[in-house]
C-alpha cells in the first residue's frame, strides 16, 4: 500500500519530515516554520569530547526536539516511540502504521541508505525520513533532503533503523494521530522564540549559545601556537564540516531560522520581529563567509597564522550579531 | 590533486542529487534555491573540505601497504570514525581494536573476528582485509 503523500524537498532531514508529516493533516507549516517553532536553533561548542580527534560542535538542538516541540506547541495528538528491543517487531508496528494510511518518521543512519552516493554513506546517525508505502518489500521512503521520493530494500531499512555506534537510533519511530484545525499559531511561535532566546543567551555555560562562539573564537586564535599545524588545520577542516556538512550546517540553519522570523510576521501581521529578521540574514550571510573563508585557507595551505586571527575575528562578528538579534527579541516578545 | 567527487549540476539534477539551500537575498528576502550556484565561483565549498579527507584515508592506505598499520585504520579513516565510535559499531571493545591495529597482530586474527568487522561496515571479508 502507498499512502498518498505529498512529498516537500528540504532543506534539513528533521524539521523537514516534522513539517512534512504536519502537512499532510491538512496544516500549512512550512519547513522553517517547523524549525523556528520546534526551537532548532542552537550553538554547542564542546572542546573536551573529542569526535573524530577534534572538538564537538552542534548547531542545532538534539535530534527528536523539533518534532517533540512544534507538534507539542501546535496541539498535535502524536506517538513517538524511543527504542524497540526486536528489529522485527519494529518492522512490523511500521507496516501496520503503513496499512493504517499513516505516513510515519523514522531515525535512521546514513550509512544503510543505499539511494545516497557512497561519499555520503557516513556513520550518522542522526538521520530522519519518512516512511510512506510499502510494496513486495521495498518501501517508499520521502527522504526530506532529496527532491524525489526514494526506494528501499526491507533489509537495508531495517539495518538503518538499527543502525550501530554513537547514538544508534533503536528503531526509533514517530507519527501523527491528530492535528487541530486551528490551532493558537501566535503562541507557539512565541514559545518557539522564547525557548530560542534561552538557548542562546540565557545558560549560564561558556561552552553553549552565543558564549560557545565566543569561547571558540578565542580558542581558534590559540589553535596555531599551541597544536602542530596539521592538527590545527584538522580541527578547521572539522569546523567547516560540521558548519556545512549536506548544506544543512551553521549558516543554512541561520538562513532557515531567518526566514522562519520573516514567514512569522507575514503570518502574524507584526512588524515586531522585521529587524531581528533582517539581522539574522545578515549574520547567516557572515557565517557563511566564514566557512568559506576557512574552506579556502584549508584548500590553499596558506602558511600564515594571521588566518585564524582573521577567522576568529569573523566568529566573534557572528556572535555580536547574534547576540543583538536574540537580546533584541527578548525585549520585543514578553 | 583532482576533485576527488567530481559534481556537475546537470548530471546531479539528473541523478536527483540536487539539495535544497535557503538563502538571503540582497532586497531583504529570503528565497529557497536548489544546488550549489549560490557558492562564489562556481565552486563547492565541501570539495575543499573532502579533498583533506581524501589526502588523510590516501595517507592512511599507504600506511596499511607499508605494513605500519592494520587494514582497520584504512576503513576508519575512510569512514570518517574515531577509535571509540568504531569499536562501539563493530562490537568490540576499544582496547581490542586498538590491539588489533597492529598489523601482526591483525594477520594472526580469528576468521569470525574479520566476519565481524566486515559485517559492521557492509563489505565482504575480502574487502576488508585487501585494500585497493
Amino acid at each position: 500500500m502507498i499512502i498518498d503523500f505529498k512529498h516537500n524537498h528540504s532543506g534539513h532531514c528533521e524539521s523537514g519530515a516534522t513539517s512534512n508529516l504536519i502537512r499532510h493533516y491538512g496544516l500549512e507549516i512550512s519547513e522553517p516554520m517547523a524549525f523556528g517553532i520546534g526551537g532548532g536553533l542552537f550553538f554547542v561548542y564542546l572542546p573536551f569530547i573529542k569526535a573524530q580527534e577534534a572538538p564537538m560542535f552542534a548547531f542545532r538542538t538534539i535530534a527528536g526536539k523539533i518534532f517533540r516541540n512544534t507538534t507539542g506547541r501546535l496541539g498535535a495528538d502524536t506517538v513517538m516511540i524511543k527504542k524497540y528491543k526486536d528489529p522485527v517487531k519494529a518492522m512490523d508496528e511500521l507496516d501496520r502504521n503503513i496499512e493504517k494510511g499513516i505516513p510515519t518518521g523514522v531515525q535512521v543512519g546514513t550509512f544503510h541508505l543505499r539511494y545516497f552516493p557512497p561519499e555520503y554513506r557516513l556513520h550518522f546517525n542522526f538521520h530522519n525520513v519518512v516512511v510512506f508505502g510499502r510494496e513486495n518489500g521495498v518501501y517508499h521512503i520521502g527522504e526530506p533532503v532529496r527532491e524525489k521520493t526514494q526506494l528501499l530494500l526491507k533489509e537495508d531499512l531495517q539495518k538503518a533503523r538499527f543502525a550501530r555506534g554513537a547514538f544508534g537510533p533503536h528503531g526509533k519511530m514517530y507519527y501523527i494521530r491528530s492535528v487541530p484545525k486551528n490551532p493558537d499559531i501566535k503562541k507557539a511561535i512565541f514559545s518557539g522564540i522564547h525557548e530560542t532566546i534561552k538557548n542562546m543567551i540565557g545558560i549560564p555555560v561558556p561552552f553553549v549559545g552565543v558564549r560557545g562562539m565566543k569561547k571558540l573564537a578565542k580558542d581558534m586564535k590559540k589553535w596555531p601556537a599551541k597544536l602542530p599545524e596539521e592538527k590545527a588545520r584538522f580541527y578547521l577542516t572539522q569546523f567547516v564540516r560540521s558548519s556545512e556538512e549536506f548544506g544543512t550546517g551553521g549558516a543554512a540553519f541561520r538562513y532557515i531560522y531567518g526566514a522562519f522570523l520573516k514567514e512569522s510576521i507575514e503570518l502574524l501581521k507584526n512588524d515586531q520581529l522585521l529587524e531581528a529578521s533582517n539581522r539574522m540574514g545578515e549574520t547567516a550571510s557572515l557565517w557563511r563567509e566564514l566557512s568559506y573563508r576557512s574552506a579556502r585557507f584549508i584548500k590553499n595551505r596558506e602558511e600564515s597564522h594571521d588566518n585564524y586571527s582573521i577567522l576568529s575575528e569573523i566568529l566573534l562578528e557572528c556572535a555580536a550579531g547574534e547576540e543583538r538579534i536574540f537580546k533584541g527579541l527578548a525585549k520585543k516578545i514578553k | 590533486m583532482d576533485k576527488p567527487f567530481s559534481y556537475d549540476q546537470e548530471k546531479a539534477k539528473a541523478e536527483n542529487l540536487t539539495e535544497l539551500l535557503f538563502t538571503y537575498e540582497k532586497d531583504g528576502n529570503y528565497a529557497k534555491r536548489v544546488g550549489y550556484d549560490y557558492f562564489p565561483e562556481g565552486e563547492m565549498l565541501y570539495y575543499d573540505v573532502w579533498r583533506m579527507f581524501r589526502e588523510r584515508f590516501e595517507t592512511a592506505k599507504k600506511m596499511v601497504l607499508n605494513g605500519e598499520r592494520s587494514p582497520i585504520w584504512y576503513h576508519m579513516e575512510k569512514n570518517l570514525i574515531d577509535l571509540s565510535n568504531f569499536a562501539k559499531l563493530v562490537g568490540i571493545a576499544s582496547w581490542r581494536v586498538k590491539r588489533h591495529l597492529n598489523p601482526k597482530i591483525f594477520s594472526r586474527l580469528n576468521p569470525r573476528i574479520y566476519k565481524k568487522y566486515a559485517d559492521a561496515l557492509d563489505i565482504s571479508v575480502e574487502e576488508f582485509i585487501n585494500i585497493k
